[in-house]
């Protein structure tokens, strides 16, 4: 017999912290590093549970400048626009600024600077709860097998396969040679062309380019010491490692009431018991009840 | 036996070596350099593929100094080796199956390469124009398309139907490109099914004259509605239907809408005695044709200022009809129509109180009921032609009315019948509009041509004030005004606009001629007709000619610099004449002929990021029309008889304003304040004499300066935290007049303070709660006079809550309280407390109201106009409850 609880705590946007949904971030806090001369807009349909068939999807954005690479979800990006228009036109309380998201969308707060600070290094942010998480490490150099001979066609050019092994788990991808940059979606790169489709070999991840264009667009970067609107709570940033990185995310759905916790979200948990309607102090019990099934990352080293 | 050991050795030995025989490493490398400047070119690919180019080998990518090194164990005699990049022409070679360096020169290129796009977001946004898509918003509970738009982040629906997208109105309402409703939309936000519609296009910066683009910048958003394939060329009809009691009461309501390619259509039929005011949806939200009033009536008290429907006791019917035809070459035909039948009855008692200096005041008391009962036809047939080489817009109106009042008065010990009548008003208006762009240069034109004719009369028994007539008039049963109103104009300009860097140049000019005709005969009501000709003081035949020719230079500045401001200069020259003659005598009574100069400066600044400042000053001349100044007496209602002294009235109006605007983001603050200062000279006064309870009101040739001063200002907050919004506003108004009454000179100033507080608070989910409260001062006083009149003050507030209590079950309540400190006999409070309720099932819309549970039963107010005092008392609808259920066939 499950109890069934619901928590009470002092945060100040309520009804997003148990969704795990993490805060909006300013977009008068954007900066402009560059100008890209190649967008491509990628869907990434992932799995949040290994056991079901159940698939999200969030719509991706590859831009690319002369100088830097840019990669991030443009269904984030919406969410911090509508959010910042609600703010400016006054509009009601409660805003759910993901209302307007599809049933199968999900965003995804993370974004992939290639060649900054420098050439040859990545720059990974990560929004969790309220704080920027941004580690450094060298562009990944990725061991692909090219197999030569089987070819495709996606988007009307023609594109050849190349496989290889990343992080633990096993990719497939498809770049073309007409367009000779060497990107493609989330890490993937370092292949003589764009890489339009890549997929993992146990069917959780896929990425399918759906539109190239050359648009010009602004490779941004989010300054958290530039002014912005207050009223809105401040993101603040922190620097670490790649490995304490993955340690943070297993928390999302391993402990998500310590990852409030530890983030100011929660000051002092209490429950009211479903029962007798009291309100309890949370037991160890109640933090284990509110663990989410596992969420395959993309990294597993 | 021991030696088979030895050849497998040997075998293996030569297997072992023979593939370091046949193939070996071959290693490729050299340097890729820009064949004109000779630097060194990174980050190119260098891919070594088979020799046909089909398939590769190997590939790198050159480093910082341009160098490669490829190797490769390929068992062919030549490869193809190829270098690519983003802005880098592609270029291959040939090469032997050798170690060998190979340095290449590449010349610069941009690369185009086909675009694709796939696939659609729910939100997207492409230049100016924001699609939602209506699958991500609807529920099964959305019935109107209204219901849906309200959820869309950035949009707000009112009550009425008007639409707001970022707090700004919009200017169109579109259905598949096409503009059906006009100014009337409220009747589609309210009827159009929302899962008709699959996608809900707001264009930002909208100008709907194609022809003005990219010249007349608009910041007004439109919307537009995409219909789903599946409700193209389908018929469908929604209908309401509504009972309740005390007294009995009905509530019907019927639309029909039909969306095709080339033809569209919508129409309803609705009637109530609910005193819902159909009448409304059927105003337009962009402006209509004005209403005209009519200088006869029947008198009784006008509508309190309180919410129609507590008082409004009607049984109306009302008809619209819209269509909209696509013709060839971008034309559109549009034909509006719509009848209105209303029976209006209104009962209240009334206390009017004349302030006359250093005498006793004039008290009248009345009790009066009355009937209004009016049938209206409209039609109007619209011809468009919307390119962007030329804007064209034909626009003709027919309207029809006809308008009984019955009134009954009881005064002192007489019971007075009133009886006006518009037997048949009719209208008619053609509007054309041409606007055609040349480069940087904008001509448009536009004339009015508007006739109209409206005989009316007012007959009163019985006769009240037989000293009028001056003959013996002791069989008369009472007094009989005709007035019949001719009317025809045409008002023609042109206009040409031209840019200049930051300077705007334009130039107007208008021609209007105008032409009224009027006959008007008060005679005394005998049992045989007409029997009494008038005298002459009590008839008029004029006819009153105007012609106005408008030259009008303007220039207006924009600065494009850091501190943003701009300024804008009219002067209008204006060339006037005036006739007004007897057209029975064929004499001229009046005529004139003036130069006016009218200028009209503004002038606008962004001060800072938050603040704005804009400032007016403005003059013009006015002079009066056809009833301003008629030299016969007229009766307009039951006890005032009019006329004018038959001179031409002029005056002078400047004025000076500034206005204020504060809005801050960041603190969630915003603040207005305006303030305006105006002079008036006159070359006329009005003036009124009393004998007993019948007013004499004449012009007298008297200059005279009236001036005043009015102030607003408003703040608000919206409290983030606890999702509030709080808004203060308090306002100042002063005047000052000469008043001429009972052949006295007075000085009067009249003052209005205002303050009022607004909250509206969004309480967890599913509570909305708003409060609303006003004080309001007034006060008249008569300069250098013994009387003082006291100070009226009154307080309105209002409250109401919605409370969502499931999806499919929302209730709402709301109170208000009025108070008025005039108000001798009767309540100085009164309350009012509604409820209603509604339910929601698949296919039905239910609404159980119940109105005025208090039951209070008279609205008393009272208010200033100058020094006369109005108290009244109108009577309400009683207790009610009302229950609609509303469905569609489809």
């Amino acid at each position: 017999m499950k109890k069934t609880f619901t928590i009470f705590y002092c945060c100040l946007s309520a009804i997003y912290a148990l969704a795990q949904d993490p805060d909006c971030r300013d977009v008068t806090q954007k900066t402009i590093l560059d100008s890209s001369f190649l967008s491509v807009t990628y869907d990434f349909t992932f799995a949040i549970d290994t056991l079901s068939d159940m698939r999200y999807t969030d719509r991706q954005r590859l831009d690319i400048g002369s100088y830097f690479i840019h990669y991030f979800s443009l269904l984030a990006d919406k969410t911090d626009s509508t959010m910042y228009r609600a703010r400016i036109s006054k509009t009601q309380g409660g805003l759910n600024p993901r209302n307007w998201m599809a049933a199968n969308e999900k965003d995804h707060y993370e974004n992939y600077y290639f060649h900054y600070p420098g050439k040859g290094q990545l720059t990974v942010w990560t929004t969790i709860v309220n704080t920027e998480y941004i580690y450094n490490e060298p562009v990944p150099d990725i061991d692909w097998q090219l197999n030569l001979g089987e070819s495709d066609t996606i988007l009307s050019h023609q594109c050849y396969k190349a496989t290889a092994c990343f992080r633990g788990r096993s990719y497939e991808v498809w770049f073309t040679l007409e367009i000779p940059v060497q990107a493609g979606p989330w890490k993937f790169q370092g292949l003589p062309g764009l890489i339009l489709k890549a997929k993992d070999n146990k069917g959780l991840f896929l990425w399918r380019a759906t539109g190239i264009s050359q648009t010009k667009n602004l490779i941004f970067m989010y300054d958290t010491k530039k002014q912005g609107l207050s009223g809105t709570s401040a993101i603040r940033e922190k620097i670490i490692s790649r490995a304490q990185l993955q340690k943070l995310q297993r928390k999302i759905w391993d402990d998500p009431i310590g990852l409030l916790e530890q983030h100011g979200k929660i000051i002092a948990p209490v429950a009211r018991d479903g029962r007798t309607g009291k309100m309890v102090p949370v037991t160890e019990e109640m933090r284990l009840s509110f663990r989410k099934p596992y969420i395959p990352p993309l990294e597993l080293e | 036996m021991k030696s088979s050991p030895l050849y497998k050795y040997y075998i293996f030995l030569f297997f072992f070596l023979l593939p370091l025989e046949l193939c070996c490493q071959v290693v490729i490398s050299g340097k890729v350099t820009d064949s004109k400047a000779r630097k060194a070119v990174p980050d190119v690919n260098v891919l070594l593929l088979t020799k046909d180019g089909k398939s590769f080998y190997a590939y790198t990518i050159t480093g910082e100094e341009g160098r490669y090194k490829l190797s490769c164990n390929a068992k062919v005699d030549s490869m193809m080796l190829k270098v690519t990049g983003f802005n880098i022409k592609e270029q291959m070679r040939i090469i032997e199956n050798k170690t060998q360096t190979v340095d290449l020169q590449v010349e610069e290129q941009v690369l185009t390469i086909r675009e694709v796009t796939v696939k659609a977001e729910p939100i997207v946004r492409r230049s100016d124009t924001v699609n939602y898509y209506v699958a991500n918003f609807i529920d099964s509970l959305d019935r109107s398309v209204g219901d849906v738009l309200k959820k869309m982040p950035g949009i707000e629906v009112r009550e009425s139907g008007e639409i707001r997208y970022l707090g700004k109105s919009i200017n169109k309402f579109y259905v598949e490109g096409l503009d059906l409703l006009k100014g009337r939309y409220g009747i589609g936000t309210r009827n159009i099914q929302a899962k008709d519609i699959a996608t809900v296009q707001i264009l930002e910066n909208h100008q709907p004259v194609k022809a003005l683009k990219d010249i007349d910048f608009s910041t007004d958003p439109a919307i537009n509605l995409k219909l789903k394939e599946s409700a193209k060329g389908t018929f469908n009809s929604v209908v309401q239907l509504g009972g309740g009691y005390k007294p009995i009461m009905w509530n019907g309501e019927v639309t029909t809408i039909f969306f095709g390619r080339k033809f569209q259509t919508l129409n309803t039929y609705k009637t109530n005695n609910t005193g819902e005011d159909v009448s409304g949806e059927l105003k337009s939200f962009y402006g209509g044709l004005e209403a005209t009033v009519s200088q006869l009536g029947i008198l009784a008290p006008g509508a309190p200022a309180i919410d129609r429907q507590r008082y409004l006791n009607n049984n109306v019917h009302a008809v619209s009809v819209n269509t909209l035809n696509v013709l060839k070459h971008d034309y559109q035909l549009n034909i509006n129509g719509a009848y209105l039948h209303d029976r209006q009855l209104s009962d209240a008692s009334s206390v009017t109180t004349y302030y006359i200096k250093d005498s006793s005041p004039l008290v009248i008391r009345e009790q009066s009921s009355a009937s209004r009962k009016t049938r209206q036809v409209d039609l109007g047939i619209e011809l468009t032609a919307n390119t962007e080489k030329m804007y064209l817009k034909n626009n003709l109106v027919l309207e029809g009315s006809r308008n009984i009042d019955h009134g009954q008065i009881l005064q002192s010990a007489d019971t007075v019948l009133q009886d006006f009548s518009v037997p048949s008003a009719i209208r008619l208006r053609n509007t054309f509009n041409l606007v055609k762009p040349f480069s940087s240069l904008r001509f448009s034109c536009s004339s009015i041509t508007d006739f109209s004719n409206s005989p009316s009369s007012l007959k009163v028994t019985p006769l009240l004030y037989p000293g009028i007539f001056g003959t013996d008039v002791q069989t008369a049963r009472g007094s009989f005004q005709e007035l019949d109103s001719r009317r025809f104009f045409t008002n023609n300009s042109a206009s040409l606009y031209k840019k200049v860097r930051d300077w705007t140049f334009s130039l107007w000019g208008n021609a209007n001629w105008q032409q009224e005709r009027m006959t008007a005969m008060l005679s005394p009501l005998e049992d045989n007709t007409k029997s009494i000709t008038a005298p002459d003081s009590l008839q008029n035949h004029l006819s009153w000619n105007k012609l106005d020719l408008h030259l009008s230079p303007g220039v207006t500045f924009r600065s494009s610099g850091k501190f943003r401001w701009d300024a804008g200069l009219h002067c209008s020259l204006n060339f006037r004449d005036i006739t007004l003659k007897d057209f029975m005598e064929n004499a001229v009574l009046q005529q004139i002929s003036r130069l006016y100069l009218d200028p009209r400066l503004n002038v606008n600044a962004t001060l800072s990021n938050n603040l704005k400042i804009s400032a007016n000053a403005m003059t013009s001349h006015i002079t009066g029309g056809l009833y301003e100044m008629y030299t016969g007496y007229i009766m307009t209602n039951y006890r005032t008889i009019q006329n004018r002294s038959g001179i031409i009235s002029e005056s002078r109006y400047s004025s000076c304003s500034v206005t204020l605007n504060y809005g801050n983001a960041i603190l969630s603050l915003f603040g207005a304040l305006d303030a305006l200062y105006w002079v008036n000279h006159s070359n006329v006064l009005y003036g009124t004499e009393y004998s007993g309870s019948l007013s004499q009101l004449t012009t007298y040739a008297f200059d005279n300066t009236s001036r005043g001063v009015r102030t607003n200002a408003s703040f608000g907050k919206r409290f983030d935290a606890i999702a509030t919004t709080v808004t203060l506003k308090g306002g100042y108004n002063y005047s000052l007049r000469d008043i001429l009454r009972q052949g006295t000179l007075m000085n009067t100033t009249y003052r209005t303070y205002n303050a009022g507080l607004e909250i509206l608070s969004r309480i967890g989910e599913s509570v909305v709660a708003e409060y609303s409260g006003t004080w309001y001062n007034s006060h008249s006083r008569i300069e250098n006079s013994s009387q003082q009149l006291d100070p009226i003050q009154m307080i309105t507030q209002k409250a109401t809550a919605k409370f969502i209590i499931t999806k499919k079950w929302s209730c709402n309540l709301s109170a208000e309280h009025s108070y008025n400190s005039s108000i001798t006999s009767g309540d100085r409070n009164m309350f009012f407390l509604d409820i209603q309720t509604r339910y929601k099932t698949k296919r039905f819309d239910y609404t159980l109201e119940a109105r005025n549970l208090l039951n209070t039963k008279n609205f008393n107010t009272a208010s200033y106009s100058d020094v006369t005092a109005y108290i009244y008392s109108y009577t309400l609808r009683p207790f009610s409850v009302l229950l609609k259920v509303r469905f569609s066939i489809r």
